[in-house]
């Protein structure tokens, strides 16, 4: 999922323009007149209510320009529907928020209430009970009850359907593997409503301790709409949207504009101050003219962009907002049934001979931090101090193991291919080429880059047997477990390096609810997989963001790590920020162009 | 192009179809006079021989990375200044002339080879080989080129080679229709009909007798289509295809400087100016060449 | 002539029906498909049920016949990049912006690279010849249209901010792409008009007119022109479908929402049906493109002309 984020602001290959970027500093200043001539309009519009009701907070903008522009840049991406439910990666942009999933997550990554409002494991571990406030309706007039959940949930498993996120559940839900295979009805899976209609109980194959982390992904459908139309895709159509959370349907342009206005019949509790989203498609082409321009009120920034609006006298003084988003990891990833690759020594000595530092402060910075191992410190169970021995920079050291290997000095070490394919944000094209220069250079062996577009590097990564012999590539969380990320190493995974020791860890922690016992467990398998180096971890992505001075709110404060800017999953239904932000009064401060007809 | 090629020298054949030393002299005589191609001329060969001799000449190496040095300007170390990792600029320019002219050349050359034979072929033979021959170039020429180049690099993957080899593949129509207007004009002139009466084989006046009256416009073609060539392969490296990091090939260099113009000028002006003389000197010296040989055109 | 255009017509069909074949054989044997994920493969049942919902589990060459017949009836499928539209419709709604820049280039080069190419050749060997054939048509020709965009955006967007640095919907987004696109064909077409005016201005047939007493404009207009118009058209008619199914470089430098990009996201999308549709619509523009100059070239045949000189 974590991609998705990335191609957002992800280009075509080499196909970005970021030196555009100027051009829209002279538009700006154009404009930034205009702004000026109309400054004596300031727009307060605290205490007063918006359109669905709320009361806007002190020093907000007037109700009329609550509203929020995104970006959306269409290359690489396909837009089919709304819903998670009905598609994961074909969704198009402000997807996500004509519900209210059974829980959501804060800027802290802390799983709070979402239409539940509260949810036990029963006493055999095996099923959990989510609890539905009553009372909250569809726009349809219909309440929100686990039936919604229920059939969305079978919906997803239907053949018929053929979902692109079925591994999600399968294994996890009892009976989805069946059902998604078409032998068993999808009747059958373990999604069951319990003591009354707002009850809902879910069956899993085994103890399951991240169920809850799990269910921030229960962004329902309505059920009666479902069986209406047989699919989710009445949400992209106005007259048919059928939705429970603060926004709906008001024009759907999957080549130019997706716009959302406030939903007036709102009877949830999380209403937001922002009762209006635009979504702005873009075919390409660079971004931060666009924001300059105020066209857009955000923007996602990859490091070229920085140096960019260093020089730009209206961007060189905004604050960059950083966080992990998905908490990517980068990394170099071996066929480890091949020679060189299957002598754990090899692997080890390239890991010891990665100058993360200079890497990064060169090309990256400060948009990346050093990775020692798969998790991003700040994720759920994340160690780096334990791995650091196994994987610092440290030349002298990699030179001996490869020679221990029995290749002295790159001596008789056979030519190698890297595959990457280019991705603007992780600066993918200069760290392939520094890598592989300082393994060049430091061991004397023949590391060779092959670039690939992205359909064939995958499918070709993703093959069993794979084709690549060692490639660079991400991960990026589905929700805040190790268990999530960390079984990309298990057997039969990503990737083809097997090892008993690894499954048997991370099966023991999927297990395990007492949380220092499962810190232990998820230690030693960071620290196993470090060592015996499958792959070559370099550095965990940070997002930056530029938002528009007037955009303020909680959502962009600090978290508990310092982490600032809206947090993952992003201002969807699906997470605490979108209550958190509003416009400001100072909107006449920046070229914003007016959106009409939004709110 | 190739078309009016084809054209006007079918038409003039009968001036070349008198080839000998004294022609060739001739043409040299009158490339001489035309100043404006002389000069383009010799810096086509500079351009070459800096290709050639890259390694001798270049102070760094293509690939010799200085993190700490990314993106500075010149100096008395890097007199052009460094790319974004570092890398001396100049050196990568110099490089970049190898690249870039192996692929137009090889390409070119390429297209040269499997073009004329089956034009000779066509032009020649007429009838059925004909009919066929035009099909195929208009199935070339409907192929939307960088659809193809992006589905067959997907399929076969990238490098230097590989696209000299698709370029060449793309290139091989223009020859072609050239070769087969040039022998469907001299296939029917007097000193042909001659040769067949006299019991020549057929084999030997293709190459012996009408090659040599052929072999001027080809010989134009062949320069006219470098820098087009130089042009096309800018153009895939921009979209990322073909030449693989860390080769320099100023089409790449293009493409991956370019985003920096506003952070540092250098990086992304070099490529530009070398693509831009490039292109030139081979048009201007193409043009002589045609004039040269062609006594009749202006 | 009827009967030669219509031959002509059903060879061009069996062409580009061996075109689709090529196309459909060499984008199934490409790696990946449209639907594969990037963070986790599909399991085996799940991505079994995607392929049969999209008819993609069926051999080939049933595929190709189930395209073949569906684009009889007139339908060329869903897009795999924007499901929710048709590729009829995705066409409709970008190739008028690529047909309207296209246009105005063709317009604009065209017209203008022939009143240089004349003017050049006219003034043979004086210093408008020079200007107009080295400075001028030698720019175009000298740097691929992506530099020279990307340069007219650094100077007149950023410099001097007078225009758009890209984009589509107000007139003047049309102005800097338009140039762009323009020099190339311009400069060709300025090269090309000389050479073949020069050709002509030295030709018997005009001389004679001249001997004859007949007024230089006339010679102009009715002689020269006329006969240097032949060769153009074999020569500028084929850069027509290449100009109006737009350029991606044109197109990413100034965001143009247009046909050419897609040129590039169908294939690395492996998004068989808008390939196909893409495929199509050049073969079928080069198809025309081969008719409409073979009549043109009958049209205006040197012959008939030299005919009614003689006379």
């Amino acid at each position: 999922m974590s991609e998705n984020a990335s191609e957002q602001v992800g280009r075509l290959p080499n196909l970005s323009r970021r030196g555009f970027m100027i051009a829209g500093g002279g538009a700006a200043a154009a404009l930034a007149l205009a702004g000026c001539n109309s400054k004596n309009a300031t727009s307060s519009g605290a205490g007063t209510k918006n359109a669905l009701g709320v009361t806007l907070p002190s020093g907000s903008a007037s109700a009329q320009d609550q509203y929020y522009v995104q970006a959306f840049d269409s290359t690489g991406a396909s837009y089919k529907a709304l819903d998670f439910y009905e598609t994961v990666y074909s969704r198009a942009p402000l997807a996500d928020e004509f519900n209210i999933p059974l829980v959501r997550l804060n800027s802290d990554y802390s799983i709070v209430p979402g239409a539940a409002t509260h949810w036990e494991q029963s006493s055999d571990k095996l099923s959990w009970t989510f609890h539905i406030k009553p009372g909250i309706m569809w726009s349809d007039g219909k309440e929100l009850t686990a039936a919604d959940y229920i059939e969305t949930l079978r919906y997803s498993a239907d053949p018929k359907h053929a979902w692109d996120f079925s591994w999600f559940w399968s294994g996890v839900i009892k009976n989805y593997t069946e059902a998604v295979a078409g032998k068993v009805p999808t009747s059958q899976i373990g999604v069951t409503q319990g003591s009354d209609k707002y009850t809902l109980v879910i069956n899993t194959e085994g103890p399951i301790a991240y169920i809850p982390s799990a269910c921030l992904y229960t962004t329902p459908l309505s059920a009666a709409a479902l069986n209406k139309h047989g699919s989710g895709t009445y949400n992209i159509n106005p007259s048919t949207c059928v939705t429970c959370g603060p926004y709906t349907l008001s024009k759907f342009d999957p080549t130019a504009t997706v716009v959302l206005s406030p939903n007036k019949k709102y009877s949830g509790p999380y209403a937001p101050p922002i009762d209006g989203l635009v979504g702005k498609i873009y075919a390409g082409g660079d971004m931060l003219p666009r924001f300059q321009t105020g066209e857009i009120d955000t923007l996602s920034v990859t490091p070229l962009d920085l140096k960019i609006a260093a020089k730009n006298s209206r961007t060189k003084d905004l604050h960059l907002y950083k966080n992990p988003n998905d908490f990517e990891i980068w990394y170099c990833f071996f066929d480890v049934t091949k020679s060189p690759w299957n002598n754990v020594k090899v692997r080890q000595a390239l890991a010891h001979c990665i100058d993360r530092d200079t890497l990064i402060k060169s090309l990256l910075a400060p948009l990346a931090t050093p990775a020692y191992g798969y998790l991003t410190p700040g994720y759920p169970f994340a160690v780096e101090d334990q791995l650091k021995p196994y994987t610092n920079y440290d030349p002298n050291k990699a030179k001996s193991l490869l020679a221990e290997a029995g290749y002295p000095n790159g001596k008789g070490f056979p030519s190698v291919t890297l595959s990457w394919w280019a991705n603007a944000v992780s600066n993918t094209e200069s760290v392939v080429q520094a890598l592989t220069q300082n393994w060049n250079k430091i061991l004397g062996i023949n590391v060779k880059l092959q670039e690939l577009d992205k359909t064939t590097f995958y499918d070709r990564m993703n093959k069993k047997p794979t084709q690549l012999d060692m490639g660079f590539v991400s991960y990026g969380m589905d929700y805040f477990d190790a268990s999530n990320m960390l079984s990309v190493y298990k057997s039969g995974g990503r990737h083809n390096w097997n090892n008993k020791d690894y499954d048997a860890l991370l099966a023991k922690g999927a297990a395990e609810s007492d949380t220092s016992k499962r810190q232990d467990i998820y230690t030693q398998a960071q620290v196993l997989l470090t060592q015996q180096a499958p792959a070559l971890f370099i550095f965990h992505l940070l997002y930056g963001y530029y938002y528009a001075p007037y955009m303020k709110g909680n959502a962009l404060a600090k978290n508990k790590d310092g982490y600032d800017g809206i947090q993952w999953p992003g201002f969807y239904a699906t997470s605490n920020s979108l209550q958190q932000l509003y416009v400001a009064s100072n909107v006449g401060s920046w070229p914003r162009q007016k959106q009409t007809g939004v709110v | 192009m190739s078309a009016l090629q084809a054209r006007i020298t079918a038409r003039r054949s009968k001036f070349t179809a008198k080839s000998s030393s004294s022609f060739w002299h001739a043409a040299w005589y009158r490339y001489k006079q035309n100043k404006l191609a002389l000069v383009s001329g010799v810096i086509a060969i500079l351009i070459l021989l800096v290709a050639i001799f890259a390694p001798l000449i270049a102070p760094y190496s293509y690939a010799t990375q200085d993190l700490s040095q990314s993106l500075a300007g010149p100096s008395l170390k890097h007199l052009l200044g460094t790319d974004q990792l570092g890398r001396d600029l100049l050196s990568r320019a110099i490089y970049g002339a190898r690249t870039s002219m192996a692929i137009a050349i090889g390409a070119t050359l390429l297209g040269a080879l499997i073009g004329i034979p089956i034009g000779i072929a066509a032009g020649w033979f007429g009838g059925i080989t004909d009919f066929i021959t035009l099909r195929a170039f208009e199935v070339f020429t409907m192929v939307p080129q960088i659809l193809m180049a992006l589905l067959l690099i997907a399929l076969f993957g990238g490098g230097v080679l590989k696209l000299i080899l698709f370029l060449g593949v793309t290139a091989w129509v223009g020859f072609g229709r050239l070769a087969r207007a040039q022998y469907l004009a001299l296939r029917d002139r007097d000193f042909v009909i001659a040769a067949k009466a006299m019991g020549v084989p057929t084999r030997r006046i293709v190459t012996v007798h009408v090659l040599p009256s052929a072999m001027g416009p080809m010989i134009v073609f062949f320069v006219q289509q470098i820098p087009a060539t130089i042009f096309t392969a800018a153009g895939f490296s921009f979209l990322g295809l073909g030449v693989q990091d860390p080769l320099a090939d100023w089409g790449k260099m293009i493409n991956d400087g370019e985003q920096y113009l506003s952070v540092s000028l250098m990086v992304a002006l070099l490529p530009i100016l070398c693509i831009a003389v490039a292109t030139l000197t081979f048009s201007f010296a193409g043009d002589g060449l045609r004039d040269a040989l062609d006594p009749t055109s202006r | 002539m009827i009967a030669y255009l219509a031959q002509r017509f059903l060879t061009l069909l069996v062409v580009m029906l061996v075109l689709t074949m090529i196309i459909f054989g060499l984008m199934h044997a490409v790696p990946g498909g449209p639907f594969d994920q990037t963070q986790q493969p599909l399991p085996g049942p799940a991505m079994a049920n995607i392929m049969h919902k999209y008819g993609l589990d069926e051999p080939i060459w049933r595929q190709y016949l189930n395209w073949l017949w569906a684009l009889l009836h007139g339908d060329l499928g869903i897009p795999f990049e924007q499901p929710t539209m048709s590729v009829t419709g995705l066409i409709a709604k970008a190739w008028p912006i690529t047909l309207i820049v296209g246009g105005i280039t063709i317009a604009i080069s065209y017209i203008g690279g022939l009143a240089m190419g004349l003017i050049a050749a006219l003034k043979h060997n004086t210093w408008l010849d020079w200007l107009l054939t080295s400075a001028v048509s030698t720019a175009g020709v000298a740097l691929p249209n992506y530099v020279v965009g990307f340069l007219l955006i650094s100077v007149f967007s950023v410099k001097l901010g007078w225009l758009p640095a890209g984009g589509w919907g107000q007139p003047q987004d049309l102005i800097l792409p338009v140039i762009a696109f323009s020099l190339y064909p311009m400069a060709l077409m300025a090269r090309f008009t000389r050479a073949s005016t020069l050709e002509v201005t030295y030709a018997d047939y005009v001389r004679m007119g001249r001997a004859r007493g007949l007024s230089e404009r006339r010679i102009t207009l009715r002689y020269i022109l006329r006969t240097a118009l032949i060769p153009l058209i074999t020569i500028m008619g084929p850069n027509i479908p290449n100009i109006l199914t737009g350029s991606i470089f044109i197109e990413a430098t100034f965001a143009l929402p247009g046909l050419g990009s897609y040129f590039t996201t169908a294939s690395l999308h492996r998004d068989y049906p808008l390939i196909l549709a893409l495929v199509l619509i050049v073969a079928v523009l080069w198809g025309t493109c081969y008719i409409l100059s073979d009549i043109a070239y009958t049209l205006v045949d040197p012959r008939v002309r030299l005919e009614g000189l003689s006379r």
